[in-house]
């Protein structure tokens, strides 16, 4: 069992200025309360040390904001330069420009980017966006799909008005015939379809397009005059270099960044095809801090890290690794435990195990030796992620299975 | 279940709650008559098999302040009925009395509390359609180291129930309190979900989404439906 010690006073102190002491996703609610530390104080590589002196190897890589690794010395030495001189200005500064170039060239149907700090902040607009270039109100997405905190699409309850979700349609993932049905009833009327490049729901395996999916969908916007929007907020450089449509071969329309685009910086982008751009410039979009310059830099060097090292293709091949070697230590104790979604962002679900009473065990196993596995959330893998530290988890996760496999016998 | 009147369930959840408090004390005491409420015409309720009917706003006065007067007719007919159901009912406000025996009086508040519950998410057309993702669930009621002291069940058609005896089946979220005090202030006063789970006052164990929905209408009806006052 870890000490968390500060971690808990650290808390009780926040309890008393912050409403609930941590909020979102990051809450510890949210995860495993008494196992999980509520505050970090470093990170490096793949591996953070919380307040209380405890280190653990992470696979969680700040959901997803980290690519390259904690603290990224060639990553931190560009912001190290442009933080001398300075990151919010009256005016951009000149790397704005050179992402959007980057972008632009990097991502194959991108003929222009803009910038904020959130991914919510872009999904809300790219549908705005759409709204304006097709003059229609709907939007469809899939049911239990995540793209921001948002009232159309946030996944709470409080503050909520009908009208938040009036012009939302749902329909389940993969389900063909119904996004088909919901565009026929609905024509003239959509403006936009907004996916992610597969569906990963939390507290839910996560489910890859079948085949077909995509070319489908495709067919179905340019039939109806819809305008696909990437959510790639989240997946957005574990799975292609060139955006995630790359890997499942499609192309949308407007596709959204954030995430691991700054590798851990705070910002977001939007990338749109040409054809878009003058509704684009109809929907305002600022933010006072949203052309920091700091952010921006870290994203470029981000992005060429990537490109140079094929971040992409690497985390996929270490997540590979990570999720058949769990598989097989689970399959030694019985356990049916399916690896689910891309193996860079591997989501674990043990069939049978539909009130996640053992997951979240084998989390708490995890936890204790030191290994952050999250139970309801898909995990991360970052190119910091080495042989040493994936062969660690496995063998730590085969601990956790052979004492869920004994208290079982004996309970 | 949207055909229910809206305007009806604040007084028909504090009825049931009226209810959920003495089953649990018929079960403590082997004698506390269960008063089940039945929806009358005319924004009446009556608490009871006889003699006690209320108007809506005389109910929720009565739980409120202690004090109100029900019908008087239904009362001259049944009158040793009616007052056995007055007396039952001020006996349910000492169970909200933080200073008797907590263990005795949780599942009493819980199951009051449960029952106010069930009625928001059976009937409230805010909830309609927050729970189509779930299908046969339960959800367990626990102090730490003891056995379960309430249960609240999802049938597969969609509708909540409530009970105090041991629950069969396996939940889908238990829910433990680190001890009575926590428990009873939470169930009084609600409490901080978010802190109080992160400190380890309230563990929570399984199928989140499904308690954080339930959280959320739980604190609605506790902030609408009123508690007996001592």
């Amino acid at each position: 069992m870890n000490n968390l010690t500060q971690s808990d006073e650290l808390f009780e102190r926040a309890r008393v200025v912050v409403p609930g002491g941590i909020y979102g996703h990051v809450s510890p609610a949210a995860g495993l309360p008494r196992h999980f530390p509520h505050f970090c104080d470093r990170a490096q590589g793949c591996g953070f040390v919380d307040v209380d002196g405890n280190e653990w190897i992470d696979f969680m890589c700040g959901f997803g904001a980290i690519l390259h690794g904690y603290n990224h010395p060639e990553i931190e030495e560009s912001v190290a330069l442009q933080r001398e001189k300075g990151s919010v200005f009256n005016q951009p500064s000149p790397v704005m420009v050179e992402l959007a170039e980057r972008l632009v060239s990097s991502i194959d149907f991108a003929d222009w980017a803009v910038f904020a700090k959130n991914g919510s902040d872009l999904t809300t607009w790219a549908i705005r966006v759409a709204r304006e270039s097709t003059g229609s109100p709907l939007v469809i997405k899939a049911k239990g799909a995540y793209h921001g905190v948002d009232s159309w699409c946030d996944p709470g309850h409080g503050g909520r008005i009908p009208e938040d979700r009036a012009s939302i349609l749902e329909f389940e993932w993969n389900d063909l015939e119904a996004l088909s049905v919901i565009m026929s009833q609905n024509e003239g009327d959509i403006a936009a379809l907004i996916l992610t490049p597969y569906h990963h729901a939390a507290f839910a395996p996560s489910e890859l397009p079948d085949p077909g999916f995509w070319a489908e969908v495709e067919k179905l916007c340019q039939r109806y005059g819809i305008l696909l929007v990437l959510d790639d907020v989240r997946c957005g450089g574990r799975l292609h270099g060139g955006g995630s449509h790359r890997y499942f071969g499609f192309t949308p329309d407007l596709a959204v960044y954030s995430k691991a685009l700054g590798n851990g910086y705070a910002i977001s982008a939007c990338v749109g095809k040409e054809s878009y751009r003058k509704a684009s410039m109809e929907v305002f979009l600022t933010g006072s801090c949203w052309n920091d310059a700091v952010a921006m830099t870290a994203a470029l060097k981000s992005l060429e890290l990537s490109e140079r090292e094929g971040v992409a293709e690497k985390v996929l091949a270490k997540g590979k690794e990570l999720t058949e070697g769990l598989e097989r230590v689970a399959e030694k104790f019985e356990k049916n435990l399916k690896m689910t979604g891309p193996p860079s962002m591997p989501y674990p679900w043990i069939e049978g195990d539909e009130n996640l009473f053992e997951i979240q065990k084998f989390c708490q196993f995890c936890a204790e030796e030191g290994i952050y596995f999250h139970p309801h959330h898909n995990w991360f893998l970052g190119n910091a992620h080495d042989s040493e530290s994936i062969e660690k988890a496995i063998h730590v996760a085969g601990r956790a299975f052979e004492r869920m496999s004994e208290e079982e016998r004996t309970s | 279940m949207t055909e229910f009147p809206q305007e009806r369930i604040v007084p028909w959840a504090a009825a049931r709650s009226i209810f959920g408090a003495t089953a649990v004390m018929g079960e403590l005491d082997g004698m506390t008559q269960k008063l089940e409420p039945v929806l009358l015409s005319g924004d009446r309720i009556s608490i009871g098999k006889n003699g006690l009917v209320f108007k809506q706003d005389s109910l929720l006065r009565a739980i409120k302040s202690g004090f109100s007067m029900p019908e008087l007719f239904p009362m001259l007919m049944n009158p040793f009925s009616a007052i056995k159901a007055i007396i039952t009912l001020k006996r349910i406000s000492r169970f909200y009395d933080p200073n008797l025996n907590l263990r005795e009086s949780l599942p009493v508040i819980l199951r009051a509390g449960l029952e106010t519950v069930t009625v928001y998410l059976n009937h409230h057309s805010r909830f309609n359609d927050m729970f189509s993702d779930f299908s046969d669930e339960l959800i367990t009621f626990n102090l730490a180291g003891s056995e379960p002291i309430g249960w609240l069940r999802r049938s597969t058609e969609g509708l909540f129930t409530a009970g105090s005896e041991s629950a069969v089946g396996n939940p889908s979220v238990e829910l433990t309190f680190l001890n009575k005090e926590i428990a009873f202030e939470g169930l009084l006063r609600g409490i901080d979900q978010l802190g109080a789970t992160a400190s380890g006052e309230m563990m929570i164990q399984g199928r989140l989404p499904l308690m954080d929905k339930i959280g959320y209408v739980s604190r609605i009806a506790q902030k609408e439906v009123p508690q007996p006052r001592l």
